[in-house]
């Protein structure tokens, strides 16, 4: 045994001392299971710790956890050990000495093995298992089947409706997918836009069913699993029954579904009459087996189902090849493929990739936080990972999770891959199941009630297939406190009544601080954000600020309206909606009487046929007839609008679309409409997710961008602390507050949305190969449900209720004091009893327990909601006085070489002729420096036939096509020759003193300074000659006025020369070899 | 090298420099930007006296001096053959080639960007003398990859005599006369590491008898200091206006800002700089003036309106795109006649929009163009009208590149590129770029070989958006610029931001495709973690030694994640940002907060209708009855928004088609017993023949919505879903004759009259008559009580239709939803249709009799009549958030705020659980 045991003392009063101890042995791996409370992410530091002072290198060491916000702490926390380590002596406190030594053994091995540890925090490998996927695949280009890395993408919505789109597109093509397509399209009843949906929503998941997809095409295979859950289901039944009954013979589903019909209602009850024989009432699970034979599907599909599942399933296939597509044009993925490609990289367990070679380390430990919440693919990757590992050889697993808390199903995670693990281990690895039980975070009073509820929420029996986790009890580390739990009972949809109550509860729990005598902290969780409808307006109202995050949708701000309506006004003039928008929000402001009078398609003056195409409203507000028709106050503020409008639709794609808008919202005097400075950071979320929507200055996709915009939340109150925290019950994971309050248990979850096929994996108690699975396609268009379709569906629910037991389970173990619960159901007819829950409702877990609690009178609906209700209609608008339409300038930074941007020259027209041309100036330039610089005397028309070779080599080298070279070479030399004719050439090559050739100088003028090259400079009597070549050719026309024009246009440029020389008589020429034209002044 | 011993720092540099350029001092850097640095800096030193010109100094970076060196070589008369050296376009392009050749490349995602990576790692293998070990290696299935693409390289090269930038220098060595060498000192300046191959070239060089020297920065004492803020943007701020508070107070100060991840977060930081040193920057019509401050980085050319334009009208000369392209083009600025027909064009974009599906190519554009709209744009048209015409004339083989730019060229020369407006110096200076660009792809031809167009245009489209466009401007005083570039600069103050601990030290990053144990060996800093970090040590000594005045900051947040320190920066002292002493600046945005003056005016009344037969239809009682607001919006102001461009067939048209096919079913059918009498095949036949009918009557209007397989599959749906309505609905009726189908009405209520369409009226048994209404969404019959119907069409009719009404109903035609649903005067009407008195839906009790139920009915009308025409036009949707789910208004109404946020539909419903 390790030594780690040997100190491994944490807390002896601590119930599951031994446990922890043992987590620490570095030799052997472990599955813990840590419900919550249990302090598990200290556990798994002292694992690292114990793991680092004892690997080669830190990158030895995979870390995996959750989110990256867990990372960045678990790596934090770490690093504050090795600081307190390094700088602190020894605590008393036996826990923390534990760590403080772990700690310094670290230390010890850093400083003998140089890895400046401390410095390098980088190389601690703690991280999420999306960061661990792409930093494989960026390590394995080619085995990871990517070449380059692409970006990763939190959310490729958008780039699934592009695949869809595509993939759709396939029907008008004539290989055997058009086909498919349109096989699928009929039975969807030829709804394109439904199609694009339901695909794009089969590519988000893709990584639940692409495994499946290799099996796919084996009907009789499928069909065996469909027979197979058949001949479960009645063997089921059959064992129910007492002996000596006569049941059907085999297996006929037919015949046991007239069993079932015999002895039970329609609503799945006995019947009572005929009454069903007691003694089968009598028998127990004989009632559930029963109505489960109902709900049996079929075991065989039938022909049609069976061809469209099957084209269904090839189109999935091409959409996913699709989907690639749109990646690598994107130069992006999403998680899924980038774990797939992880996957790829590793190779097949049979088959390892040699990770050794790729990394220049090898991985010896993993640990694994939040396990249970693993998907498929993931654990593939740990097992891949961790292929060929065995006992004893230095290489360990741990991890660590609690399947009472596995909640992320809409990720994919699958809790009986835990489950699964802690019996037969992953891949090759054996686990030794640890099971924590200790509770630091909440009062005995609610570990008791946990305890209590769960144990009877929670299913009572482990199931892998289901994910059915029974409940593990923990003991309270910290003594009991009053008011530890309280059920709030609403009746009749009273969210008023409710809001009011969290508000209150809200309040009081801020206001004493919690047991540590700390400010108390205090969080509202929720299912989902509509259940916050009624609730954040009420503690605004109590005047509570809150801290949420992700919560509130941005786009339905007035603010953001606003916006949006300037950005679809300047990206398209003909969007009406948006320009009368801008026209009556609040930095305008029209009346309804003044729009009309401008824009009404049935006033007087309206032209004929301007109901079905009336004029753009840019053009009417540029009418100053139709401005005329205004009040005069109203044809001032439209004025304003129009100028600041026009001036920015005449700088249109000049730049972003963002900026565009920023500074038109800002010249409208935008920002006077914000309700605090603060609302800029909102702004800016916006503008910066139009940026990102751009292309070319312009909306890439205006669709894909307003569909974006549902996506964007308010960012946090900055004036609101994080003692009152308001999220879903998905984020809390892993905090903790002193008071929870969790609302809207008797709402239900969000119904589930049709998929095109859907599919269940059956994971197998132990793991096998083969098909494991079942599989339906969608029902056609308006035809009753298909059975095997809805036994899937009805499989998933199942799953579902599950999860949702351990979503309650989660809200509660949040709370270290208080924990309130609130429901809200209806009264049954009468009025006097109420009624269940519905079946999708958290609350509907709980009922048993605390139905009582509903028994309370009925409540009259608060006033509050009677209140609201009265005021729907307003009448009025806000808008900004007109003298704020002044724009206040605050002063530009000062600084010395301010200047306006020089007035561009007419931009010159692409031309390959004209390139060519070009390059053949530049040669030409480039010889007549090297006759310069050499002396005329070495030159003559025969060297420059040798030239040959050297000119078409230079062409070339400057981009001349084969094809062009010759030409171009014919004409280099021929003007070089005329050069050597000319007699103006030949003086300015000629010797003179102080002459130089291309002569590099900076100059200086009026505060810049600049850089150029002179081609030749020379003093001739008393002149200083500064002389430009300029190889621009000429055909055509007289050659007189062209070298005018080029005089002029170059003018300023020599007059700059003269200029820097300004202390001596300078002259200026322009020599034009091509031409040999020349002009001087 | 020897040269390391005698180090010398950048003053004693300057002063060589200023001895004069005939001394032959060359000086060599690693990169541009400090190229430039250096020979500012030597300007700056020259200008302080009074001269107004001299020689400037020879600074250059390695590689563009070893490009002239080669250049040298290209003018040598008496050098025989030399390989052609290619340029970057030209690398990638042979790169690209190589790539693809082989046979794994089909499997990799991205096989164009693979090819760069490549070209990096084998610029990495040159300068480290890997590539031989690696080869003699060979292990791992990534490094064996590049070595196959390697190998494939080299051959092409020398099959092709072509040379490539990362072997430069050792070819110079080889072929450069050491005579021919004019440096006669070469000082290699601000080189922290020296890789082999620069090492070797400069001993070579040293032996060619110039003398080579060595020299850095000078280190300056620093008062250096760290500061955290809450964000990254925080920082970025305080960044900006520290900068301008500096150079306002000396404004010959040099101030440097190193940004991280410079790339990622270059927008972001040159929107702050900008909105601090020129507040009003980006107001509508501001000057363009050179900024205060540059950026090392600039942006992918094909980004810049201009290119992305060029791009564009490429793409759909070629082939079919996606609408919202073609539209970009339509609405281009950057095409002949874009000012003139601006407005025409805008509202013919809106049509197309109307008309076409979610893809479209020329042809079909150019088509759409000639059909009669109302807003013609004559010069578009005639322009697209010629290129298409001109390009369907082109080869559409193989060409060359040089051949597909001239071509391409023409192209965009016909449509009138870059425009009539005159260019700005920015999209002056793109268009520069963009015919560049050009060249650069047509030169591409010399290293290989003819392409299709798809290929040629898909690597222009990778050459522009490789292609870094910066516009160009003046010095400025502040630089902003990544870490890598920051190497060896000097300022007066330097700002370095985001030194996070998981941003600095930088982790290793080897190269992914040679063995990482020879990139260690090699001494390849990036690739080991001590290596590494000694390297970013280093750096930040440098840093801290740059200027006199040194920032180091750094983000406490970053989304929900903490952070600290870097721990390289650790020891600094910590201060609390006001420690800058720097002025607020107020932001434009918050001056202009700062005046925020509001007022409440009532308004929720129009002027009344001039006229009382309004063109709006039916709709507009509805409209009205849903909120009035909405009524105002679309039926007296035309409020819509153009649609957008999506596959397939919106629920509107598939409903129309089918009320079509029924119509023209019925209209030559007329009576339920001729519809029994008629033999399965005429059935089918007339179905058929409605449902042409139907496609071409919707044809005429969206002449693209419905082609090839997807048309037939419509068709057959039509014919299905129309033979069973009449099967399992009208047949099984009592005899019942159709009088009439799509019957224009005028109607009248509350004074005023609109047009309407009556889908059917069936004459009945007794001379009773029903009206129908086809419905293919959800339909109920509660949508006709009051107050305020909101389905109001079918009451309408029934007090107008002109023949005594008895019946009422919706004809659900839906899929699994066939059924007829309504109210009659008595049972045994219509089938499963009954009088009100038995309705059990809510609002039924209200009404006694069918009679009592008309007369309410005429009153609910004519009061939304006299509403609509007296101007009501509250924002008061009937259902709340749901009324308002169906409208487009919602921005013209401003119901966001009128209705506290809860109400709003802010929380509607959508998804959760995150
Ligand atoms: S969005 Fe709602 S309030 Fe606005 S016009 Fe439409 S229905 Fe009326």
């Amino acid at each position: 045994m390790s030594e780690a045991v040997a100190v491994a003392s944490p807390a002896p009063a601590v119930a599951d001392a031994a446990q922890r101890a043992r987590a620490l042995d570095p030799a052997r791996s472990f599955i813990v299971q840590a419900p919550a409370g249990s302090g598990k992410t200290e556990l798994l530091i002292q694992r690292f710790l114990v793991l680092l002072a004892r690997v080669d290198r830190p990158e030895e060491i995979t870390a995996i956890t959750f989110t990256r916000k867990a990372a960045a702490e678990m790596r934090k926390r770490i690093l504050d050990v090795l600081e307190l380590a390094r700088r602190a002596p020894r605590p008393a406190a036996p826990h923390k000495a534990l760590t403080w030594e772990l700690g310094r053994a670290v230390l010890e091995r850093s400083d003998a093995l140089g890895w400046a540890i401390e410095e390098s925090a980088g190389r601690l490998r703690v991280q999420t298992i999306d960061a661990l996927c792409a930093s494989l695949t960026r390590q394995m280009p080619v085995l990871a089947q990517f070449g380059a890395q692409p970006e990763s993408l939190d959310d490729a919505t958008l780039l699934y409706l592009d695949a869809a789109r595509e993939t759709l597109a396939l029907v008008e093509g004539d290989s055997g997918l058009a086909a498919d397509m349109a096989l699928v399209l009929e039975h969807l009843d030829n709804d394109a836009l439904r199609a694009e949906r339901l695909i794009a929503d089969l590519l988000a998941r893709r990584d639940q069913w692409m495994r499946l997809l290799s099996h796919a095409d084996r009907r009789d295979e499928l069909e065996a699993v469909l027979a197979d859950v058949c001949r479960a289901g009645i063997a089921r039944a059959r064992a129910g029954f007492p002996a000596g009954w006569a049941l059907p013979e085999g297996d006929g589903l037919e015949a046991w579904k007239g069993v079932a019909d015999t002895f039970l209602t329609a609503g799945g009850e006995w019947r009572r009459k005929p009454p069903a024989p007691g003694e089968l009432i009598a028998r127990e699970g004989l009632l559930e087996a029963l109505r489960a034979v109902r709900e049996l599907p079929k075991p065989r599909y039938d022909d049609t189902q069976w061809q469209i599942l099957s084209a269904m399933l090839r189109i999935a296939h091409v959409a996913v090849a699709q989907l690639k597509l749109v990646f690598a044009a994107h130069g992006e993925a999403d998680f899924t493929e980038i774990t797939q490609a992880a996957l790829r990289a590793l190779g097949e367990p049979e088959e390892p990739t040699d990770l050794m070679l790729a990394l220049d380390y090898r991985i010896r430990h993993i640990l694994v936080d939040e396990f249970q919440d693993t998907s498929y693919s993931q654990f593939d990757l740990l097992r891949r990972l961790a292929s060929g590992w065995t006992e004893g050889d230095g290489r360990t697993l741990f991890v660590v999770g609690d399947p009472m808390q596995s909640i992320y199903r809409f990720r994919e995670a699958e809790v009986g891959l835990f489950l699964r693990a802690r019996r037969e281990g992953i891949g090759d690895v054996k686990l030794e199941p640890l099971r924590l039980a200790a509770n630091f975070r909440s009062q005995a009073g609610i570990v008791g009630w946990v305890n209590e509820t769960f144990a009877r929420v929670l299913p009572d029996r482990e199931d892998v297939a289901r994910g059915a986790v029974p409940y593990s009890p923990s003991v309270a580390v910290h003594p009991a406190l009053a008011g530890a739990v309280t059920v709030h009972p609403f009746f009749d949809n009273d969210a008023q009544g409710e809001a009011e109550t969290v508000a209150r509860l809200a309040r009081a729990a801020l206001e004493s601080p919690a047991a540590s005598g700390a400010p108390s902290t205090v969080a509202i969780l929720v299912r989902n954000r509509a259940h916050l409808a009624a609730i954040l307006p009420r503690l605004r109202a109590t005047g509570l600020r809150y801290h949420a995050i992700e919560i509130e949708p941005l786009v339905q701000r007035p603010l953001l309206q606003d916006l949006v309506a300037l950005t679809r006004a300047l990206w398209h003039p003909a969007d009406r909606t948006a320009w009368l928008a801008i026209l009556r929000a609040p930095w305008c402001g029209l009346s309804l009487a003044d729009l009309w009078h401008l824009a009404g398609i049935d006033t007087a003056h309206a032209a004929e046929g301007a109901r079905h195409d009336p004029p753009l409203v840019c053009d009417l507000l540029r009418d100053d007839d139709a401005i005329a028709r205004l009040t005069p106050e109203g044809a001032r503020r439209a004025r304003r609008v129009r100028d600041i409008m026009d001036a920015s639709l005449a700088a249109r794609r000049r730049g972003r679309l963002r900026d565009a808008v920023e500074g038109a919202w800002q010249a409208l005097a935008g920002p006077a409409c914000m309700e605090s400075p603060g609302d800029m950071e909102d702004v800016e979320s916006y503008l910066d997710r139009l940026g990102a929507a751009e292309e070319g200055g312009a909306l890439a996709d205006p669709g894909h961008f307003a569909l974006s915009l549902g996506k964007l939340f308010a960012a946090p109150d900055p004036q609101a602390t994080e003692r009152l925290q308001v999220m879903t019950i998905h984020k809390a994971k892993g905090l903790e507050f002193d008071t929870v309050i969790v609302p809207g248990l008797g709402a239900s979850g969000r119904a589930d949305e049709r998929k095109l096929f859907v599919w269940m994996e059956r994971v197998a108690a132990t793991a096998r190969e083969g098909v494991e699975f079942l599989l339906s396609p969608l029902d056609p268009a308006g035809t009753e449900p298909d059975p095997i379709y809805e036994y899937i569906r009805a499989l998933d629910r199942d799953k579902e209720a599950l999860q949702d037991a351990r979503l309650l389970y989660v809200a509660a173990t949040r709370a270290r004091h208080a924990l309130h619960l609130m429901g809200d159901v209806r009264w049954d007819a009468h009025g006097d009893v109420p009624c269940a829950p519905r079946k999708e409702a958290l609350l509907s877990h709980l009922w048993p327990l605390v139905q009582d609690r509903f028994a309370a009178p009925r409540a009259s609906t608060s006033s509050a909601a009677a209140e609201e209700g009265g005021v729907r209609t307003l009448d009025t608008i806000q808008r900004l006085r007109e003298t704020v339409s002044a724009l206040p300038a605050p002063p530009d930074a000062a600084w010395s070489g301010a200047a306006s941007g020089r007035a561009p020259a007419e931009p010159v027209e692409f031309s390959w002729v004209g390139e060519t041309a070009r390059h053949a100036g530049t040669v030409v330039h480039r010889w007549l420096q090297r006759i310069a610089e050499e002396g005329l005397a070495a030159w003559d028309a025969a060297r420059i036939e040798r030239l040959r070779p050297a000119l078409r080599r230079a062409l070339a080298a400057r981009g001349v096509n084969e094809a062009d070279v010759e030409g171009a070479a014919q004409r280099v030399a021929a003007a070089l020759r005329g050069c050597l004719e000319d007699p103006r050439a030949r003086w300015i090559l000629g010797p003179h003193p102080e002459a130089r050739t291309e002569h590099r100088i900076t100059l200086r003028a009026e505060g810049r300074v600049r850089s150029v090259a002179i081609d030749r400079m020379f003093r001739e009597a008393g002149k200083l000659w500064i002389i430009d070549y300029k190889t621009s050719s000429h055909e055509g026309g007289a050659l007189e006025p062209f070298l005018d024009r080029e005089l002029e246009r170059y003018r300023a440029q020599l007059e700059g020369y003269r200029a820097a020389f300004a202390h001596e008589p300078v002259a200026l020429g322009l020599y034009f070899p091509l031409v040999k034209g020349w002009r001087e002044w | 090298m020897e040269a390391e011993k005698a180090r010398i720092g950048e003053r004693e540099l300057m002063a060589r420099l200023a001895t004069g350029g005939e001394n032959g001092i060359t000086v060599v850097t690693p990169n541009r930007r400090l190229a430039t640095a250096v020979r500012a800096a030597y300007d700056r030193k020259q200008s302080e006296g009074a001269a107004t010109a001299w020689p400037s100094a020879d600074v250059l970076p390695l590689d563009a001096w070893l490009e002239r060196l080669w250049e040298q070589l290209l003018y040598s008369e008496d050098v025989a053959e030399l390989p052609l050296l290619m340029s970057v376009a030209q690398e990638q392009a042979l790169w690209d080639e190589a790539v693809r050749a082989s046979p794994s490349h089909e499997r990799l995602l991205a096989p164009g960007a693979t090819a760069a990576r490549a070209r990096d790692t084998w610029r990495l293998a040159h300068a480290w003398r890997l590539l031989e070990r690696a080869r003699a290696l060979a292990s791992g299935e990534d490094a064996r990859a590049f070595l196959e693409w390697a190998g494939r390289f080299e051959r092409l090269c020398a099959q092709r005599h072509l040379l490539d930038g990362a072997r430069l220098a050792d070819e110079l060595v080889r072929r450069l006369p050491p005579a021919s060498i004019q440096e006669k000192v070469l000082v290699l300046h601000g080189f922290d590491i020296v890789a082999p191959q620069v090492r070797d070239f400069a001993a070579w060089i040293a032996r060619c008898g110039v003398a080579v020297e060595a020299s850095g920065a000078d280190a300056c004492a620093s008062d250096a200091r760290r500061i955290a803020f809450h964000r990254g943007a925080d920082e970025q701020w305080a960044a900006a206006r520290w900068a301008r508070a500096r150079l306002e107070a000396n404004p010959g100060a040099r101030i440097g800002v190193v940004v991280p991840d410079l790339s990622r977060s270059r927008d972001a930081v040159e929107r702050i700089f900008l909105r601090v040193m020129r507040p009003g920057a980006a107001l509508p019509g501001a000057e363009a003036v050179s900024h205060a401050f540059d950026i090392s980085l600039g942006r992918p050319l094909a980004q810049t309106p201009p290119v992305a334009d060029a791009l564009a009208i490429l793409s759909l000369l070629h082939d079919e795109v996606e609408f919202e392209v073609a539209s970009r083009v339509v609405r281009s600025p950057f095409v002949a006649g874009a000012e003139q027909e601006a407005s025409a064009r805008a509202r013919l974009d809106a049509r197309l929009r109307e008309r076409c599906g979610a893809r479209v190519d020329l042809a079909i554009l150019v088509r759409a163009l000639g059909a009669p709209l109302f807003s013609p744009a004559p010069l578009l048209a005639e322009r697209l009208g010629r290129l298409a015409h001109g390009w369907r004339q082109r080869a559409r083989a193989s060409m060359g590149a040089s051949a597909w730019a001239g071509a391409w060229a023409d192209a965009l020369r016909v449509l009138g590129f870059p425009g009539e407006r005159s260019a700005d110096s920015t999209e002056y200076q793109a268009l520069q770029k963009w015919n560049d660009t050009l060249a650069a792809f047509g030169s591409i031809e010399r290293v290989g070989g003819r392409m299709k167009e798809g290929e040629a245009l898909a690597r222009l489209a990778h050459l522009a958006r490789d292609t870094v466009f910066q516009a160009e401007s003046a010095q400025a005083p502040v630089s902003l610029v990544g870490i890598l570039e920051s190497a060896g600069l000097s300022f007066d103050h330097l700002w370095i931001l985001g030194m996070t601990d998981d941003a600095w030290p930088l982790p290793a990053r080897p190269d992914p495709f040679i063995p990482v144990r020879l990139q260690r060996e090699a001494g390849v800093p990036q690739a080991d973690p001590a290596a590494s970090l000694e390297l970013d040590r280093r750096i930040t000594r440098c840093w801290l030694g740059a200027a006199r005045e040194v920032v180091v900051s750094h983000a406490r947040m970053r989304g929900d994640e903490e952070l600290s320190v870097s721990p390289l920066f650790a020891h600094l002292a910590r201060q609390a940002p006001e420690a800058l002493d720097v002025p607020p600046y107020p932001t434009l945005v918050e001056a202009i907060h700062a005046r925020r003056d509001r007022e409440r005016i009532a308004d929720g009344e129009a002027p009344p209708i001039v006229s009382p037969l309004h063109p709006g239809g039916t709709s507009l009682f509805q409209n009205q009855s849903a909120c009035p607001f909405r009524a105002f919006a679309r039926n007296r102001l035309a409020s819509q928004a153009p649609g957008m461009a999506q596959p397939g067939l919106d629920a509107a048209a598939r409903g129309t088609l089918l009320h079509h096919v029924l119509a023209k079913f019925w209209d030559a059918t007329r009576t339920r017993d001729a519809l029994e009498a008629l033999a399965p095949a005429a059935l089918e036949e007339r179905l058929m023949a409605a449902a042409e009918d139907a496609m071409a009557r919707l044809r005429r209007r969206r002449p693209e919505a419905l082609e090839g397989r997807f048309a037939a599959i419509e068709r057959d749906r039509l014919v299905d879903l129309a033979r069973e309505w009449l099967r399992t609905v009208d047949l099984p009726r009592d005899p019942f004759e159709v009088i009439a189908t799509e019957a224009p009405l005028v109607v009248t209520f509350g004074g005023v009259s609109v047009k309407a369409k009556v889908d059917r009226i069936d004459r009945l048994a007794h001379a009773a008559h029903a009206v129908l209404d086809y419905k293919t969404g959800a339909a109920a019959v509660r949508s006709w009580f009051g107050p305020r119907p909101e389905e109001p069409q079918l009451p309408m009719y029934a007090l107008t239709a002109g023949v005594p009404v008895d019946a009422i109903a919706f004809a659900r035609v839906r899929p699994g939803h066939l059924e007829l649903c309504g109210l009659a005067r008595k049972a045994g009407l219509l089938p499963g249709v009954g009088p009100v008195e038995k309705n059990k839906s809510g609002g039924a009790k209200q009404y006694a009799s069918w009679d009592a139920l008309n007369a309410a009915w005429r009153g609910e009308l004519d009061a939304l009549g006299r509403e609509f025409a007296s101007g009501v036009a509250r924002v008061a949707p009937k259902r709340g958030a749901a009324t308002c789910r169906q409208c487009e208004q919602q921005l013209f109404c401003r119901i966001a705020e009128k209705r506290p946020q809860v109400e709003a539909g802010l929380f509607g419903g959508e998804d959760s659980d995150e």
